[in-house]
C-alpha cells in the first residue's frame, strides 16, 4: 500500500512538473494573464465600490473584499478536468489512459495541482493591486486561525471540484457534445458557490440549497472562513458536509466510471 | 508568408458564409440535446443578471445615474455583442491558436478568399446565438416598459450605433487574434475577454478622469454606454457619426494589423 502511494506521489510530482515547463514555454502568456487578472480585479472593484456607496444598504467592506479575495482564492479550486476530459474521451485519446500502468485521475490531478498553482501565482500582482486599490474597505485581517481552517477548507474545496469535475467528464461517454451542458454545468456551479452573488444576498430557500450542494464548499465557504465571518456551528456544519461530499462523489465516480468505460469508443484509433 | 490577394466581390462571400451557416445547421441537428441546454441557460443568464442587478441597486432606484430599467438594457446590449460574438467569430478566432499550432493555418492561407474572413468566419455557433437570446429578453424589457417614452428616430439610430458597435467588438477581437500568427498563446483573446467585461456595466461607474478615457483615447463607451444613451435619448445624435467613424478606423486598422502579422506567419506540424 505504501510502495502504491509513493509512485503514485512520484508520477504526480512529475505531472506537476511536466505542466510547469509546458506553461514556462509560453512567457508572453504569463504576463498577458497577470494584466487580465488586474483588468477583472479593477472592475469588480469599481463595480461593488460605486453599489456600495450609491446604495449603502451593503457593507462597503465586506461585499468589496468578498469579489477581490473570490477571484483570488477561486484560482486555488478551479477544475481543468471538465475542459480536458471530455475532449480526451470524444478524441480517442482516452484510449492512452486505458494503457497506462497508473490511474489516470493522478495525471489530472498532476495538470490541475499545476495549473492552479501558476494561475495563483499569476494573480498575487492583482490581488495586492485589489488590495491598495480598495484601500479602507479592504475588511480582512489576516488571523492565523482563520487562515489555517480555511486552508482546510480549500484543501475539500479542491476535492470536491476536482471530484465534480471528473464526474462531469464521463458525460463525454455518453454524448459527443459537452460544450452546452458544460457551460450550463458552469454558471449552475459558479451560481450556487457564490461567484456570481455572495451568498448572503440570497432568499432563504436559495441559501439553503447552496448550502446543502457541494457548490458552496468550493468557493464561498473557504472564504467565509478567511473573513471570519461565520459561526462556529456553521464552521463545523460545513466541514462536516464537505466531507460527506467528497464520500459520496467518490463513490459516485467509481460507480459511474465502471458503467461508462463500457460505452468508449475510442475514436480514431 | 506574404498572402496573395484575392478580389471578390461582397456577393461571394455572403455565398460562402450561407454555405457556412447550412452545415453549422446541420451539424447542430445531431445534438439536439445541446441546443436545449442552451436555451436552458439563457434563461439562466438572465435570471442571474437580474439578480446581480438587483443586488447592486439594493434598496436604490438609480444607481451611477442609470434607473434600474437602463442598466437591464446596458446588460441586454452587451449580451447581445458578447454571445452574437461569440456565435459569429469569437469561437473561430480562440481556436486560431490550435489551428496554428498544428498547421492547419495553410489551409486558410491557400484558399482562394481573405484569410481574415476565413479565419473569422469558418464556422457558425448556433449554441451561443440561441444565448445572445437572453440580450433581446433584457433589451426588449427595456422596450417594453419605457414604450411610452421610446422616439422612432431614437431607434432607428440606436440599431445603427449597435452595428457600428458590432464592427468594433470584431475589429477588436481581429486585430488581438492577428498576433496569434505570429506568436500563438499569447493570452490576448483572454485579455480582451476582460477588457470587453467591463462594458457590461455604464461607463459612469469608473469616474470623469478614466470615463474621458472610454470616450476618447480607449473608446469602450462605443459599445454600450453610447448605444444606451442614444436609445434613452439622453445624448445627442452627432455621436452616432463618432460610431460611424470608429467602425470604419478600428475594421480598417484591424485588417492592417492581419496582414502585418501573417507575413510574421510561419507554418508547423505537417
Amino acid at each position: 500500500m505504501m510502495k502504491e502511494l509513493k509512485k503514485a506521489q512520484k508520477i504526480l510530482n512529475k505531472e506537476v512538473q511536466l505542466y510547469f515547463k509546458k506553461e514556462l514555454q509560453y512567457r508572453n502568456l504569463i504576463i498577458v494573464r497577470t494584466i487580465s487578472d488586474i483588468v477583472k480585479i479593477v472592475a469588480i472593484s469599481f463595480v461593488w465600490l460605486m453599489a456600495s456607496k450609491s446604495t449603502n444598504n451593503i457593507s462597503q467592506g465586506y461585499i468589496v473584499t468578498y469579489y477581490i479575495l473570490a477571484t483570488f482564492m477561486g484560482r486555488l479550486m478551479s477544475d481543468y478536468t471538465v475542459y480536458q476530459g471530455p475532449q480526451d474521451i470524444i478524441s480517442g485519446n482516452f484510449s492512452k489512459f486505458i494503457v497506462k500502468p497508473f490511474n489516470y485521475l493522478i495525471e489530472y490531478l498532476g495538470v490541475n495541482i499545476g495549473f492552479n498553482s501558476i494561475r495563483f501565482i499569476l494573480s498575487l500582482p492583482a490581488f495586492i493591486f485589489g488590495i491598495f486599490l480598495v484601500g479602507n474597505y479592504w475588511v480582512l485581517e489576516f488571523n492565523p486561525y482563520n487562515i489555517f481552517v480555511s486552508l482546510i477548507a480549500i484543501i475539500l474545496g479542491f476535492t470536491i471540484n476536482f471530484l465534480l469535475g471528473n464526474i462531469f467528464t464521463l458525460g463525454a461517454f455518453f454524448t459527443k457534445q459537452m460544450d452546452g451542458i458544460r457551460t450550463f454545468y458552469f454558471n449552475i456551479a459558479s451560481f450556487f458557490s457564490g461567484e456570481y452573488i455572495p451568498l448572503i444576498f440570497m432568499s432563504f430557500n436559495m441559501r439553503f440549497a447552496s448550502e446543502i450542494l457541494p457548490f458552496r464548499y468550493t468557493l464561498s465557504f473557504p472564504m467565509e472562513l478567511l473573513i471570519g465571518k461565520i459561526e462556529d456551528v456553521d464552521v463545523e456544519r460545513g466541514f462536516v458536509i464537505s466531507i460527506i461530499w467528497i464520500v459520496v462523489l467518490f463513490v459516485s465516480y467509481k460507480l459511474l466510471y465502471k458503467k461508462s468505460l463500457k460505452k468508449y469508443e475510442a475514436e480514431g484509433i | 508568408m506574404k498572402q496573395k490577394e484575392y478580389k471578390r466581390g461582397i456577393k461571394y462571400y455572403i455565398n460562402v458564409w450561407r454555405t457556412i451557416l447550412r452545415n453549422s445547421f446541420k451539424s447542430y441537428n445531431i445534438y439536439k440535446l445541446d441546443v436545449v441546454i442552451r436555451i436552458m441557460r439563457t434563461i439562466f443568464v438572465v435570471v442571474v443578471q437580474f439578480a446581480l442587478l438587483q443586488v447592486i441597486f439594493g434598496k436604490e432606484d438609480a444607481f451611477v445615474g442609470w434607473s434600474k430599467d437602463q442598466a437591464y438594457l446596458v446588460t441586454g446590449i452587451w449580451n447581445l455583442l458578447n454571445y452574437c460574438g461569440w456565435a459569429f467569430f469569437g469561437v473561430n478566432l480562440l481556436r486560431l491558436d490550435q489551428t496554428v499550432l498544428n498547421g492547419n493555418f495553410d489551409f486558410i492561407i491557400l484558399k482562394p478568399l481573405s484569410s481574415a474572413f476565413l479565419a473569422s468566419f469558418n464556422d457558425f455557433f448556433i449554441s451561443n446565438f440561441i444565448t445572445a437570446i437572453s440580450g433581446v429578453i433584457l433589451v426588449g424589457y427595456y422596450f417594453v416598459v419605457e414604450w411610452s417614452t421610446l422616439e422612432i428616430w431614437n431607434v432607428l439610430v440606436w440599431v445603427l450605433t449597435m452595428i457600428c458597435a458590432f464592427v468594433v467588438w470584431y475589429s477588436i477581437h481581429l486585430a488581438g487574434s492577428s498576433y496569434t500568427l505570429r506568436n500563438p498563446r499569447n493570452g490576448y483573446l483572454d485579455l480582451i475577454k476582460e477588457v470587453l467585461g467591463v462594458t457590461k456595466y455604464p461607463t459612469d461607474i469608473f469616474g470623469d478622469s478614466i470615463q474621458f478615457v472610454f470616450y476618447t483615447f480607449f473608446p469602450l463607451a462605443f459599445l454600450t454606454s453610447i448605444p444606451a444613451n442614444i436609445l434613452i435619448g439622453r445624448i445627442s445624435i452627432s455621436w452616432v457619426l463618432g460610431s460611424i467613424v470608429l467602425a470604419i478606423i478600428s475594421l480598417f486598422l484591424a485588417n492592417l494589423l492581419w496582414k502585418m502579422n501573417v507575413r510574421y506567419y510561419s507554418s508547423s506540424g505537417g
